[in-house]
């Protein structure tokens, strides 16, 4: 038996979670990553993080559509509801917000859980990048 | 005197004093001493009793050995044994003298008779029964003491005799000269036995009297203010940290060597081996050093001054120092009526609560949402507009309805929130359903289980808007009174016939004849086109016989699968606005944030402004205030103990189920795992299998509960539902509980008593680790049980597992999981969640 991996799961899946530098159109989201849960396996998200790298619409007070989102989101979600997404990283400014990976987000129910990163404003367009990983262990 | 050790006892020619049959008799041989006849069998055989009581006293000391090593993690001595014993002996009176329970032991003479030798036996039987006495009183410390007491009194003997013990194994033999030897050399081979097992209870004794000498491990508790409860400290050695400033007299150990601070240095930040004028090196620390997690930078810690003997407490908290006080298992503690515990016994497993207060010793940076009110359901008392339906509030389309959170303690509205940011947060779930309770009519009938009763012909109206697209209906009714097989109605939206009269609503079965009264019968759908806006529709009980009542009407559309949603939500003049899509029959959260600039009142708003597609009904509402948290002061590199504490407490709840299902108090209550199509059941508990909801979460915390009593907080507790071994927190008034008063902050635990009365009428609550997630706790970490999940197809959920596989396991809150009603980890347990 390995120290790296539990009595419960003997493998696990390290899968990426990433988007290079894209142009996020105001209203509008990605979905970057979809993973499929089967029963009896347990996906772990430690690390997220967005990088809201430049906003690009100038001179405009952004308006968010959803004033709990910040600027541009990022979550893992099974419905469409973006305000229900769980691991949900939001930032408020230009700059890196992370998640915090002391705490993981653990998923055990099977579905399909997306990766959605979404730009919140009504009126600018922002640059974002996406980097993390989920582990499936199974 | 000075006895040297020896590693073992021999066995030599010991035998247990048994009786004609061969059991053991519990006294020893008695030679026949009427007929002055001389035995030597006999008196051979009393010498090898004698040593094998000895090997009982041996025996007795492995046993407290053991235990000591057990409670204080030391190395205690024990004698090596060359054969199985039990280590307990009982008083035979018959068989010890005075003289011997004093330690005395007075040897036969050359002018002795043979006879006389058996009141020298007597001696080292009452000094056998002398040793083994001081011993298991000594060890009546200890929580569960490993000896019982022999039945001989209480002896004031401080000191030993040596009883000229010399180790020469011998036996009385008739092939020996009949001298003073013969009787004499045996026992002194017995006293000097003795005087090893003397030896050994001695060097224990010790260790009882003063364990901070030598204990590896204390297991301490603080009662009464700022109480804690009894965890392990476990001994350290105090390394030297560059950049600390070290006082007169502080011990750190630096590259394997032991350094103190020397007198009149003052202070000194110097790194030991580079400044001999600022330390010294020692040979043996002066203090011994116990810590409890989370070891913070000089807290948590239990310091014993060898020389002075005083014991010293440093909590988590810096603010105020705790006076050294004189060595004893319990002592004062800092603040008056607190009280500091050693308790001598093995650490038992810890519990989700303990790991819980572990936690909360360690406060984070950043921000946390306090929950503050809740609305477990948005009842029709605390809302005003929205449309009230069978099992939940909503708003079915573009409308505004409002809320207000009232004091959960008096009900009292409305409430004052203080300045500061807000949260609101609504576990909703958009639903192409719409069911009405019968009684929810203008007219204001009403009748059993939220159905409406008519008394004779008649009309009920409801007033409601449905987006404007294609509906069906159904009604759910029944007969109550007299007899009939249907009913006639007729049913209009608007004032527009939709349904007509020239068909009754049956109520009869297959045969044609009448159901019993208070079947519930659905109508065959019918399609109805609604406006979009309030309308009002109406059923008119035209004809037929019996007493019509109308438990539900059912509103049904399938023309939207999603549903988008923009809602603002306004509290005091602060506007805040949801914008999302939801899908059909799915669970979800929506918030509104609001930053009050002045104290106000915590009336929500809200305005459903888009779009009219699918009806969104709201299963709870939570209101939490957003705070910085005064983080714990150097605590870096404590980031993840929390997390630490959590998986603990999530391992003691699977402990606990297993505990509870496998081998513990409601084990073998449940049927065979194996038996999977029946149902599962203790009694009155049953275990869900195929389907699930918030019932069968309840039901699967009480399994577990059941192992584990503080496993979850439930809130408002009745004054006759007291359990035993649960903790029980007063959050207002004055409880009386087995005639002690407790006020608000305090807890107690739940005893023999099963009732709590008030002095002052308040709330008590359950204490535990887990509580029932509130739609704040979305994305937070909580307990469910493993193969439940949520099917997305259906709106339904199921479990995949029998209920003998459905452990707990350490999941993030999802939406469907507040519904299922699972439970959410305590925010002790909880670290900001964006950094």
């Amino acid at each position: 038996m390995s120290y790296l991996t539990t009595t419960d799961y003997s493998r696990f899946l390290s899968l990426p979670i990433a988007l290079p530098e894209t142009e996020l159109r105001r209203q509008c989201y990605l979905q970057i990553g979809t993973f499929s849960l089967a029963l009896g396996q347990r996906l772990e998200m430690a690390c997220c993080n967005l990088h809201v790298y430049k906003v690009l619409t100038f001179g405009v007070s952004p308006a968010l559509l959803d004033d709990t989102l910040g600027l541009a989101s990022i979550g893992l979600l099974a419905s469409t509801m973006l305000s229900s997404a769980v691991g949900l990283v939001s930032t408020n400014a230009v700059g890196v917000m992370t998640w915090n990976q002391d705490q993981p987000v653990v998923i055990t129910a099977p579905g399909i859980y997306r990766v959605v990163v979404f730009n919140n404003c009504s009126n600018v367009d922002l640059s974002v990048i996406v980097t993390g990983s989920v582990r499936i262990f199974y | 005197m000075l006895v040297t050790l020896r590693e073992g006892i021999a066995w030599e020619s010991s035998l247990a004093p048994v009786t004609s049959a061969g059991t053991y008799s519990g006294t020893l041989t008695a030679p026949d001493t009427e007929h002055q006849f001389f035995s030597a069998p006999d008196y051979q055989r009393r010498d090898r009793e004698l040593a094998w009581l000895d090997t009982r006293n041996a025996a007795a000391v492995v046993e407290v050995s053991v235990e000591v090593n057990d409670v204080w993690n030391a190395a205690a001595l024990r004698p090596v044994m060359q054969g199985p014993q039990v280590g307990h002996i009982d008083l035979s009176a018959q068989d010890v003298s005075a003289g011997g329970m004093l330690s005395r032991v007075v040897h036969v003479r050359n002018a002795s008779l043979p006879i006389e030798a058996l009141d020298v036996d007597r001696d080292l039987a009452g000094r056998d029964v002398l040793i083994y006495e001081t011993l298991a009183r000594a060890v009546q410390l200890f929580t569960a003491p490993p000896l019982t007491t022999s039945g001989a009194p209480a002896s004031q003997v401080t000191a030993w005799s040596y009883a000229e013990g010399t180790a020469a194994q011998s036996d009385i033999n008739t092939a020996l000269p009949l001298d003073r030897d013969l009787f004499k050399t045996p026992d002194m081979n017995l006293a000097d036995r003795d005087n090893q097992m003397a030896g050994y209870a001695a060097q224990l004794c010790q260790v009882l009297k003063n364990p901070f000498a030598f204990a590896d491990r204390l297991y301490v508790a603080v009662y009464g203010v700022d109480s804690r409860e009894v965890e392990v400290y476990t001994l350290v050695a105090p390394r030297f940290e560059p950049g600390l400033t070290y006082l007169e007299g502080d011990e750190v150990v630096y590259q394997g060597v032991i350094y103190r601070v020397k007198p009149g240095v003052g202070s000194t930040s110097d790194v030991p081996w580079t400044s001999p004028w600022a330390w010294e090196v020692v040979a043996n620390p002066r203090k011994r050093v116990w810590t409890c997690e989370p070891a913070l930078p000089g807290r948590n810690r239990f310091v014993y001054d060898t020389e002075n003997q005083t014991i010293q407490w440093f909590r988590d908290i810096a603010t105020v120092q705790h006076v050294p006080q004189l060595v004893a298992l319990s002592v004062p503690g800092i603040f008056s009526g607190q009280t500091l515990q050693v308790v001598p016994k093995v650490p038992e497993r810890k519990d989700g609560q303990f790991w819980r207060n572990k936690a909360a010793h360690v406060i984070p940076e950043g921000t946390a949402l306090v929950d503050l009110y809740s609305l477990p359901t948005v009842a029709a008392a605390v809302q005003r507009g929205f449309l009230i339906q069978s099992d939940a509030a909503s708003l079915t389309v573009p409308s505004q309805g409002s809320v207000y959170f009232p004091d959960p303690l008096t009900l009292a509205h409305p409430q004052t929130v203080p300045a500061g940011s807000y949260r609101v947060s609504a576990l909703v779930e958009p639903n192409s359903t719409v069911e009405l309770a019968g009684g929810e009519n203008d007219q204001g009938v009403t009748g059993i289980l939220g159905g409406a009763t008519l008394s004779g012909f008649g009309q009920l109206s409801y007033s409601i808007g449905l987006p404007p697209t294609r509906w069906t209906v159904e009604i759910d009714y029944t007969n109550l009174s007299g007899s009939a097989s249907g009913f006639r109605l007729v049913a209009a939206l608007a004032g527009a016939t939709v349904f007509n009269d020239i068909a009754p609503f049956y109520f009869n079965d297959v045969n044609g004849n009448p159901l019993p009264n208070g079947t519930i019968v659905t109508s065959a759908a019918f399609p109805i086109l609604p406006s979009g806006g309030a309308q009002s529709f109406s059923l008119t009980w035209t004809g037929g016989t019996g007493q019509l009542h109308i438990r539900a009407i059912r509103f049904k559309s399938s023309a939207f699968a999603q549903g988008h949603y923009r809602i603002s939500g306004t509290m005091a003049g602060q506007i805040s606005t949801v914008d999302v899509v939801g899908s059909d029959r799915v669970p979800g959260v929506m918030g509104w944030e609001f930053n009050l600039p002045v104290a106000s009142p915590n009336d929500l708003v809200l305005n459903y402004e888009a779009d009219p597609q699918l009806p969104i009904r709201f299963l709870r509402m939570d209101l939490a205030r957003e705070e910085a948290n005064a983080a714990t002061p150097n605590s870096q590199g404590f980031e993840n103990y929390r997390q630490d504490c959590l998986q603990r407490a999530v391992r003691s709840a699977k402990q606990s189920f297993d505990e509870a299902y496998y081998s513990g108090t409601a084990a073998g209550t449940f049927l065979s795992p194996q038996n999977v199509s029946t149902a599962y059941s203790s009694g009155t508990t049953a275990l869900s299998y195929g389907t699930w909801d918030s019932d069968a979460t309840d039901r699967w915390m009480s399994l577990i509960e059941a192992a584990e009593p503080r496993l979850r907080q439930i809130d408002d507790i009745p004054s006759d539902a007291i359990v035993p071994g649960r903790q029980y927190y007063v959050a207002s008034g004055t409880a009386t509980y087995e005639g002690s008063n407790y006020v608000p902050g305090q807890y107690f635990s739940g005893n023999q008593d099963t009732t709590y009365s008030w002095a002052v009428a308040g709330q008590v609550n359950q204490v535990g680790a887990w509580q029932k997630a509130k739609a704040t706790h979305n994305g937070r970490p909580g307990l469910v049980p493993v193969g439940v999940y949520f099917d997305y197809s259906t709106g339904t959920l199921a479990t995949a597992y029998t209920p003998d596989q459905t452990t707990p396991e350490l999941a993030t809150i999802q939406p469907w999981m507040i519904e299922a009603g699972f439970y959410a980890a305590q925010p002790e347990f909880w670290l900001p969640v964006n950094v």
